[in-house]
């Protein structure tokens, strides 16, 4: 299955879409969840369905093999697939999609939703907020055009190439310049000023599918009947209350019918082949698929079946991709694991292959992104449907179990083509399960490790009952959130330091707003600043600003989702929704968040240091004058930027100036967000990773004072800079990460560290290993991604992509397999310093 | 303390596992009486001071020939601007008159120059090693002491030994044995773990190589192993000096009539010193040598498994990082 996968072309499958859009078209009057359960349903009656051959759990998201589920009416993906649908085939990995299909995107598909998505909404809610000049003065405009092209110039004609790829050699048709001119004015809508972006979805999140896997879905629709028969009582004008927890039992229902589906095709392909092991999967297939979701699963495979089908409905309704993870199968799956085997039903071996295809399939899961993307993100593989392991159960013992180990086994097995496994660690971990880990991940690669004790006090920190947050999981990249109980809407808000720190620096000038966006903000003169606190405030009044846009902007694309695109499917499986007959994305769950992404922690320490050390302190240069070095990325000061990169004390070393700078900076942003709440009346939280996008930052900022030049990337999550000289060892950098306070960062950091492969080679590194991990979790540390690479790998499967197509290589939180990253960021996995020694 | 002795270290290198028990930081001191011509540490066999200089760092701006007192030209010829490839001159000339004063590596602002052999006092020496307590504490790691021979400055060694100790932290030492017996009872007593590095038992052989007499050291290190601290003999398999069956089966046969079963671990030959023959402005014999095969050393492993010996390990060890 693993090498049908590898070798399969990617698909564009447009069903979903089709679907969607006349369903929609067809009940416009509705009530918006209603008419979103009805789209579901009329989705998974009709689409065509398979079952593959070798395949012992069943059910498909999209009529093809390797395809998702594709979300046209967010917007953000009807735009890209506008742009992309001309290049799709030049792709760094070509995509496949049918002329039919073609056809009816242009005549069906975006006439219809051009301006009804989100995006749209959302769009109209940001001007009307003043957040972006929906028609721009032609004086703005052609300014916009001016810096794009300025700023195209400075960067040259190979890292343009590297930024957008096919788009960048494809030829200009009349359609292209078209949707080029109207695109480029539409990416104001996703990135409000240089320094912050706003996406139409809402971002990762834990589905319940522990509680489908538990309960069976009937139940949940009993209780979602009780609970409007209740409503009907005590609240009878609550309209939308009824038609949420109707749309939650249309929803459901049709989750169980697209299961009898399967059952009815297995059923019959099983009467059409002759008696042998061919008819006997065909057949427990449909006996399965007639018990789940339906009904609890009676044994470990249907508990399986139960999980995938209840999360591929999941990612059919939500159409987003990659949004859900899985939570805790080590958990939810273990009752059922143990019956069977104290039964003798299972064999560990068919447990772990069950295992496994679980996770291929979580992993079959394409999308074309645009271009700009594909420099940092892979395709295949680029699945964030976390599976999280290990760690405490609820009421604090220590939660890693047989079935833990399997999950390993499994992870191992198939080389760590399922990129997501976070590997839970806290203090009565069992050594053993550790030692396991590393071996595991020394060949595999692909596992994150968390440390549970600064995790749960974070969680607790933003309002999560003790045994709620030790029951957490990751989602999204390295994100925490409760297991089915939390809305946290991860991924989606981001702002990046260092273009606040350039935009402080120039009074808003740069980075230029070259999508159009309106004026920069101008937070006042350098020349006035004697002191370097002067200085700060300057800089702190320039984040509040972007701060206060970012929150107004993910407020308005939240009241738009709240109208448009509730998502009752999604809903019915989270704790709280139907207590509250809300929808989530009406804040129905149990617990609800925003979390902002900040990349570049690191390069804005060591600019925020270098400064002081620099201007302040030694008084080696004036602060406009540093200023108009970076604008010029030094050129005629080499002199001066090796002094900038070498001298000042830095970020990552375990100096305690850069602790103590590092702390400070996310005080001011926890500060400046903890007071305020979003749409759905949920906290801000914090969050601190990149997943790449700090190579394509690193593209559009000029020079910063810590020595960084234009085009070099940023730090990558919480992970010192790049310029960051390896003297100070693995330990230096864990000291620093260590030091960073939970509730200051509680939605998640990423660390990413590199061994040498021999790091790992002997029982004794892997030991040490072991018991550095543990060391850094002591100190207060919340999460490592370790990667094991030797750089002549890197450098042979660049040479030879052909011959690697199996090596995997996280990216800040996801993996992804090498070959399908682009030139940069392999450049970036290769050039990162090494801390072995 | 306050006369303990100053020593000279030429690199700190944090988070390794290869040179002792879990985490460790090894402490490179400067220095060896031996000259074997395939170390590869060379910057390690002088005792002094030298100006390691990177090439590829080098951005050619000569702040290093204004600050040098002694008109040394540091770096190459002069050229800087006008011919940047000339930067990658290694040619040694430069260095003649060069008293590694250390001025023009503080001047250079890209950490092209970096002085290897600076004067360290212990107390501040084993300040900074402390940093990482809690985590030679929670991987049972600890400080190694490697060179050069670090036994060549006793008394330095000895001092930073006991500051880490007394801090609860684990000491160990990597020595090819080439002091004076009468310190190996203090080395007993005050390191936690000798790593001997055991080159070969034909002592006539060593002298023709190394240009020193062993005898010394294979007393030594039957002296060591009748002791009681823990210790570990390690074998580099050198191409053309020990790697042969004989050799091989030679030392096997000493190690078999020593006093208890050795600890054996053994390490394949590798060629990154080669890339310090630039850096240090010094030639390396064993440039063109290959490096240990894994076959080769698995063989070996075998063999010297065959003869009654356990071994351990078989795997390149890396050099001092820096170069
Ligand atoms: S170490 Fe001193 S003498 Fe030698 S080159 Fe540098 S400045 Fe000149
Ligand atoms: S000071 Fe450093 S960078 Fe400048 S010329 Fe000398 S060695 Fe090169």
């Amino acid at each position: 299955m693993k090498q049908r996968m590898l070798a399969a072309p990617y698909e564009i499958c447009l069903a979903r879409a089709l679907h969607f859009t006349r369903a929609h078209r067809e009940n416009e009057a509705l009530d918006p969840h209603l008419r979103n359960a009805l789209a579901l349903r009329r989705t998974l009656e009709r689409q065509k369905i398979a079952i593959e051959p070798d395949e012992l759990l069943a059910g498909s998201k999209t009529e093809r093999f390797l395809a998702a589920p594709l979300p046209v009416e967010r917007g953000d993906f009807l735009r890209s697939l506008q742009l992309e649908l001309d290049v799709l085939e030049r792709k760094h990995r070509p995509f496949r999609i049918s002329d039919a299909d073609r056809e009816a995107f242009w005549n069906e598909i975006l006439p219809y939703w051009d301006g009804r998505t989100v995006r749209d909404r959302k769009a109209r809610t940001w001007a009307e907020a003043g957040i972006v000049q929906p028609r721009p003065s032609a004086g703005r405009r052609l300014r916009g055009w001016l810096d794009a092209v300025r700023w195209a110039f400075q960067l040259g004609p190979e890292a343009l190439r590297k930024l957008f790829g096919a788009n960048f050699d494809a030829p200009l048709t009349l359609r292209r310049v078209r949707n080029l001119h109207a695109l480029r004015h539409e990416l104001a809508f996703n990135n409000p000023t240089p320094a912050t972006s706003c996406f139409d979805v809402q971002g990762h999140l834990s589905l319940g599918v522990d509680r489908a896997v538990s309960r069976g879905m009937e139940a949940i629709i009993d209780d979602a009947r009780e609970r409007r028969a209740r409503l009907d009582r005590e609240e009878p004008g609550d309209e939308r209350g009824r038609s949420f927890l109707d749309a939650v039992v249309i929803s459901l229902e049709a989750a169980i019918a697209y299961a009898a589906r399967f059952a009815a095709l297995a059923g019959a392909m099983a009467a059409r082949c002759a008696e042998g092991p061919e008819r006997r999967r065909l057949e427990s297939i449909a006996e399965h698929c007639r018990q789940v979701p339906r009904h609890r699963p009676r044994t470990f495979h249907e508990a399986l079946q139960s999980a995938w089908m209840t999360q591929l409905v999941g990612e059919i309704q939500y159409g987003a991709h990659d949004v859900f993870a899985v939570g805790r199968p080590d958990q939810y799956l273990l009752p059922f694991f143990r019956a069977d085997r104290a039964a003798g039903r299972l064999a560990r071996p068919r447990a772990v292959e069950l295992l496994q295809e679980f996770f291929l399939k979580l992993e079959a899961n394409v999308e074309p992104i645009p271009e700009v993307g594909m420099e940092t993100n892979a395709v295949l593989g680029n699945s964030q449907h976390v599976v999280t392991i290990g760690g405490l159960t609820p009421d604090g013992g220590d939660a890693t179990n047989e079935l833990s180990y399997l999950v390993l086994d499994a992870f191992e097995a198939m080389g760590g083509a399922v990129n997501q496994l976070a590997v839970r660690v806290h203090r009565g971990t069992p050594g053993r399960f550790l030692r396991r880990t590393a071996e595991v991940f020394r060949r595999t690669n692909g596992i994150a490790l968390y440390g549970d004790e600064a995790v749960i006090e974070g969680l607790c920190a933003d309002g999560l009952t003790l045994e709620h947050a030790r029951d957490y999981c990751i989602v999204g990249c390295i994100e925490t959130s409760g297991q089915s109980n939390t809305h946290g809407c991860v991924g989606g808000h981001e702002l990046v330091l260092p273009a606040v720190l350039l935009l402080a620096l120039s009074r808003g000038r740069t980075p230029a707003p070259f999508l159009g966006q309106g004026r920069g903000f101008d937070s006042g003169p350098l020349e006035a600043c004697r002191t370097f606190d002067e200085f700060l405030g300057i800089f702190r009044r320039q984040l509040d600003h972007q701060l206060g846009v970012l929150v107004a902007a993910a407020d308005g694309k939240d009241r738009a989702t709240m109208d448009l695109l509730p998502a009752p499917y999604v809903s019915a499986l989270m704790d709280g929704c139907l207590e509250s007959a809300r929808d989530a994305t009406a804040g129905g769950a149990r617990y609800d968040f925003t979390s902002i992404d900040v990349r570049g922690l690191g390069t804005l320490v060591d600019s925020l240091l270098a400064i002081r050390a620099f201007v302040h302190e030694r008084r080696a240069v004036t602060l406009p004058e540093l200023a108009g070095i970076c604008e010029r990325d030094f050129a005629g000061h080499e002199v001066l930027r090796q002094r900038l990169i070498h001298e000042p004390p830095k970020y990552g070393t375990g100096e305690a100036e850069g602790i103590a700078m590092a702390r400070e900076v996310l005080g001011w942003l926890h500060g400046a967000v903890s007071g305020r709440r979003n749409a759905r009346g949920g906290r801000f939280r914090m969050c601190y990773y990149s997943y790449g996008n700090h190579v394509i930052d690193g593209f559009l900022l000029g020079g910063t004072p810590d020595g960084r030049r234009r085009g070099e990337p940023l730090s990558n999550g919480v992970s010192p800079s790049n310029l960051l000289d390896s003297a100070a060892g693995p330990t230096g950098v864990l000291r620093t990460v260590a030091a960073l306070p939970p509730r200051l960062i509680s939605s998640g950091v990423s660390l990413n560290m590199r061994f040498f492969p021999d790091f790992l080679a002997t029982d004794g590194g892997r030991d040490a290993f072991a018991a550095m991990i543990r060391t850094y979790f002591g100190l207060g540390g919340m999460h490592l991604q370790p990667n094991v690479v030797s750089m002549e790998t890197l450098r042979e499967a660049q040479r030879n992509p052909e011959r690697y197509r199996d090596l995997v290589v996280k990216v800040s939180g996801y993996s992804a397999y090498f070959t399908d990253l682009g030139r940069s960021i392999q450049d970036d996995i290769v050039a990162r310093c090494e801390y072995s020694g | 303390m306050s006369e303990a002795p100053a020593g000279r270290v030429f690199d700190v290198s944090r988070g390794r596992v290869d040179d002792g028990p879990g985490l460790r930081t090894v402490v490179f001191l400067k220095g060896c009486p031996g000259r074997c011509p395939w170390c590869h540490n060379p910057e390690g066999v002088s005792f002094a001071p030298e100006i390691a200089f990177d090439a590829t760092r080098c951005i050619g701006c000569g702040e290093c020939v204004r600050a040098c007192p002694r008109n040394a030209r540091p770096g190459g010829p002069g050229r800087w601007q006008l011919d940047p490839p000339a930067r990658s001159d290694a040619s040694a000339d430069w260095r003649s008159g060069c008293t590694a004063c250390g001025r023009c590596v503080d001047a250079c602002p890209s950490r092209a120059r970096r002085l290897a052999g600076r004067v360290r006092q212990p107390e501040e020496l084993v300040r900074e090693l402390l940093v990482d307590a809690d985590f030679f504490a929670g991987t049972g790691g600890g400080v190694t002491f490697s060179g050069g021979e670090p036994l060549a400055q006793p008394a330095f060694l000895f001092a930073a030994a006991a500051g880490l100790r007394r801090a609860g932290v684990h000491v160990a030492v990597e020595t090819a044995g080439l002091f004076p017996l009468r310190l190996l009872d203090r080395l007993t007593r005050e390191v936690d773990l000798v790593l001997w590095d055991l080159k070969h038992v034909d002592a006539a052989r060593l002298r023709r190589t190394i240009g020193r007499d062993l005898r010394g050291p294979l007393t030594g290190l039957r002296r060591l192993s009748a002791g009681s601290t823990p210790h570990e003999i390690r074998v580099t398999l050198v191409p053309g000096f020990n790697d042969g069956d004989e050799d091989l089966a030679a030392m096997a046969r000493w190690l078999r009539d020593g006093p208890r079963a050795p600890q054996v671990r053994l390490l394949a030959f590798h060629r990154m010193a080669a890339a310090k023959q630039a850096i240090f402005g010094r030639p390396y014999e064993y440039a063109g040598a290959a490096a240990t095969p894994p076959a080769r050393l698995a063989a070996a492993r075998d063999l010297l498994e065959a003869e009654g010996i356990p071994v351990r390990g078989g795997k390149a060890r890396a050099p001092s990082p820096a170069g």
